[in-house]
């Protein structure tokens, strides 16, 4: 079984070889790398000029997720773009306060983009470019939107908040309160407070976007020598690669044994697998991926059980078989099995959902809940996460 | 820990005929300390790489109903689309769902006034309340009776989406009349600790309602409002609290966005009995894991007064509390 850091070094290394790590080192800029398919979306890969703008140290990165950096002034619904984006698959450029290891907020401009697979154009990784952004507070909205109205700023003369107001009634009710604000607020930012709006200029946005450019270009010249080809945009979207990597994020908050399987496509593959069933049978990503799940089967399963299933599939119904499963290394387990077909927004069976429960193993965790409960709890997940794909016209910017 | 809104201390006598569970034996789920709540402020919490333990009992209760077969129809069935344009409107199409889904009033046995709901009469759609624990851990019950002061969690079997419940404040023997502090915190502490992004709690304030209640369901992606930008009009630096005026939206809606939760919904609660005061209808969006509350004002029926100037109100209200 993979260890996680094993899993880490592998993202970078089975896909661009090991030579990229010096040509990404020898880039001057801030960025980082994460791999939304390993659970928990970590980053596989800090440059120097990132660690030390935040004044960390390289083992206390790599695994983490990018929200470590994230702080009591960053802005929410920034970070809510953030994440729609990377399960919209694709770009975001955002100002965002970030804090140091030392714990100082700072805004910068982030700027992110998804890598794609040249072959099946799945999203391998997102690459983070970072730039820090001189203080010169505007507005309040964290995408950088323009109004139209210029006169709707108010650039407070008080030194340390900036307010934005309508142009109605309430213009002086918020003026009267920026000033009492105002006089209350600690004006030396430099400590733990931090200005409340910040935008780039576009010089900085510049910048953010031609270090992705370069950095980008090492990453899919080193993809040529492993034959893993990567490109910026995407290309083709094969059946596997219709896997999306916002599924595959959801999915990882789920800790119970389960697969989910594709009627679509030939022979009805597994197209994911929870982390709990590689533990559970014992066989690794590459040897699931893309099979039936007949290989769980062996000598004394009961080909009734089988055949309720195959039938449940057909019929497009849920049901509940209590089945005798093979490991990888031979040893057998009865295993509670629970599918149920899984739809998307179209309304239309998208998936089946497949979750395992060993049956020796039916002990309560300390919380309470019963294993049958939480098989439910899985599906309801699954379910969650499959409803809003394929939702139809505009959600997809790429 | 608990505080009881003066308002309600009068009227609490005048509230709708008793309505009893004795007898009703549910799961009951009891917050674990909600340091959120408790202390007033939000620590930056870790997102939590797996789903919380009340996320998974909803999910699972919810999903064990849709196996028993309690729905009108199978909500994913519905199609959904994304309406093009500028604020990314989503459209469902769901022909099981018709007026007669929607809970009506008057109409039960327990009293004129009451939500006329199906678990009054089949307790299968009753799934399990939640209470306030002791432990700073969340603990599970199995089956217990129902607690003097809880939240009833009930299916909706005409759903809007999944997992569509409706939150029932219940304390004594007694359906909460209004919303205040305490039965907002109630609702509160549950988008807190389901701790899913895809989690929401909804309120409709109807004057004609002798009793309230919540409505939450899950939806993996934003609703179009939570993508509007905003016009902030009040910061409050030192407790991470702002209050903003959604821009570009069809409804007046304010945003209240904050890390000390006890201080936002106070100051929700105490705004809505103003409305509520001046029979003004408004609606309220709980999402983001507890740390924002929409409030939509409502062109009343009753007072012809613009929405502007009763948002300006609400405004007023704010100066002064905080």
């Amino acid at each position: 079984m993979e260890s996680e850091l094993g899993l880490i070094e592998q993202s970078i290394n089975s896909r661009y070889s090991l030579w990229v790590l010096e040509a990404l080192n020898e880039l001057p800029e801030s960025f980082t790398v994460t791999d939304p398919c390993i659970s928990g979306q970590p980053i596989v890969f800090a440059s120097k000029g990132f660690l030390k703008m935040m004044g960390y140290s390289k083992s206390e990165v790599i695994g983490k997720n990018g929200r470590i950096f994230q702080g009591p002034g960053t802005c929410r619904r920034s970070v809510m773009e953030i994440r729609e984006a990377i399960r919209e698959e694709r770009g975001v450029q955002i100002n965002l306060v970030n804090y140091r290891r030392d714990g100082t907020p700072f805004w910068m401009l982030f700027h992110m983009c998804p890598v794609f697979s040249k072959e099946d154009g799945r999203v391998i990784h997102f690459v983070g470019v970072q730039v820090p952004i001189l203080q010169k507070p505007r507005r309040r909205n964290g995408v950088g939107l323009v109004y139209e109205d210029e006169s709707r700023m108010i650039e407070s003369v008080y030194g340390s908040c900036r307010r934005e107001v309508c142009s109605d009634a309430m213009v002086d009710l918020g003026r009267a309160l920026s000033l009492e604000c105002a006089l209350d607020d600690d004006a030396d930012h430099r400590g733990v407070q931090i200005e409340d709006t910040c935008e780039a200029s576009e010089l900085e946005k510049r910048r953010a976007v031609s270090a992705m450019n370069n950095i980008l270009s090492v990453l899919t010249y080193y993809s040529e020598s492993t034959g893993r080809l990567v490109c910026g945009k995407r290309c083709s979207l094969t059946g596997l690669g219709l896997f999306s990597s916002s599924l595959n994020i959801s999915l990882g908050r789920i800790k119970q044994s389960f697969v989910l399987t594709d009627p679509h496509l030939p022979d009805m593959p597994i197209v994911y697998a929870s982390e709990a069933f590689f533990k559970l049978t014992g066989y690794a990503r590459h040897e699931v991926l893309g099979r039936n799940c007949r290989f769980l089967s062996g000598e004394d399963t009961d080909s009734s059980a089988i055949y309720r299933v195959k039938e449940s599939v057909q019929n497009e119904k849920a049901c509940t078989v209590r089945i005798l499963n093979y490991r990888k290394d031979k040893s057998s387990f009865w295993n509670l099995l629970h599918i149920s077909p899984i739809r998307n927004a179209t309304g239309k069976i998208a998936y089946f959902v497949g979750v395992q429960m060993e049956e020796a193993c039916k002990n309560q965790d300390g919380h309470g809940l019963s294993p049958e409960m939480r098989q439910l709890s899985a599906v309801g997940a699954v379910r969650i996460a499959v409803r809003s794909l394929s939702m139809g016209a505009g959600t997809s910017k790429s | 820990m608990v505080t009881v809104d003066q308002l309600q201390g009068d009227d609490f006598s005048k509230q709708c005929s008793p309505f009893s569970l004795k007898g009703v034996r549910i799961p009951l789920y009891h917050f674990g300390c909600i340091s959120g709540l408790d202390d007033g402020s939000a620590s930056l919490e870790e997102e939590e790489e797996e789903q919380s333990l009340l996320d998974s009992v909803l999910l699972a209760h919810w999903e064990d109903r849709m196996w028993k077969g309690l729905f009108r129809y199978d909500v994913t069935t519905s199609e959904i689309k994304v309406i093009g344009g500028r604020r990314k409107f989503i459209a469902q199409l769901n022909e099981g769902w018709s007026k007669d889904c929607i809970p009506k009033l008057g109409r039960s046995k327990t009293g004129r006034g009451v939500f006329d709901f199906g678990w009054m009469d089949s307790q299968e759609e009753l799934l399990f309340s939640v209470a306030r624990g002791g432990q700073s851990r969340p603990e599970l019950v199995l089956a217990t009776d129902v607690p003097d002061s809880a939240l009833l969690i009930t299916v909706n079997a005409s759903p809007v989406e999944y997992g569509h419940v409706f939150l029932i404040p219940y304390c004594s023997n007694i359906l909460y009349h209004f919303l205040d502090a305490k039965s907002l915190e109630l609702a509160l502490c549950v988008a807190v600790e389901v701790k899913n992004y895809s989690f929401r709690l909804f309120y409709d304030y109807s004057p004609s309602a002798s009793h309230i209640y919540f409505q939450a369901c899950y939806f993996q992606i934003p609703l179009p409002v939570e993508f509007m930008p905003s016009d902030t009009f009040f910061v409050d630096g030192q407790k991470g609290t702002c209050i903003s005026s959604v821009a570009d939206y069809p409804i007046k809606t304010l945003m209240f966005e904050s890390n000390h939760f006890k201080l936002m919904l106070e100051v929700v609660a105490e705004i809505c009995s103003c409305l509520r005061g001046k029979l003004i209808l408004y609606n309220l969006l709980i999402s983001d894991r507890g740390r924002k509350i929409f409030l939509f004002l409502q062109l009343g029926n009753v007072e012809a007064t613009s929405c502007s100037h009763q948002g300006l109100h609400s405004i007023m209200l704010l100066k002064r509390l905080c």
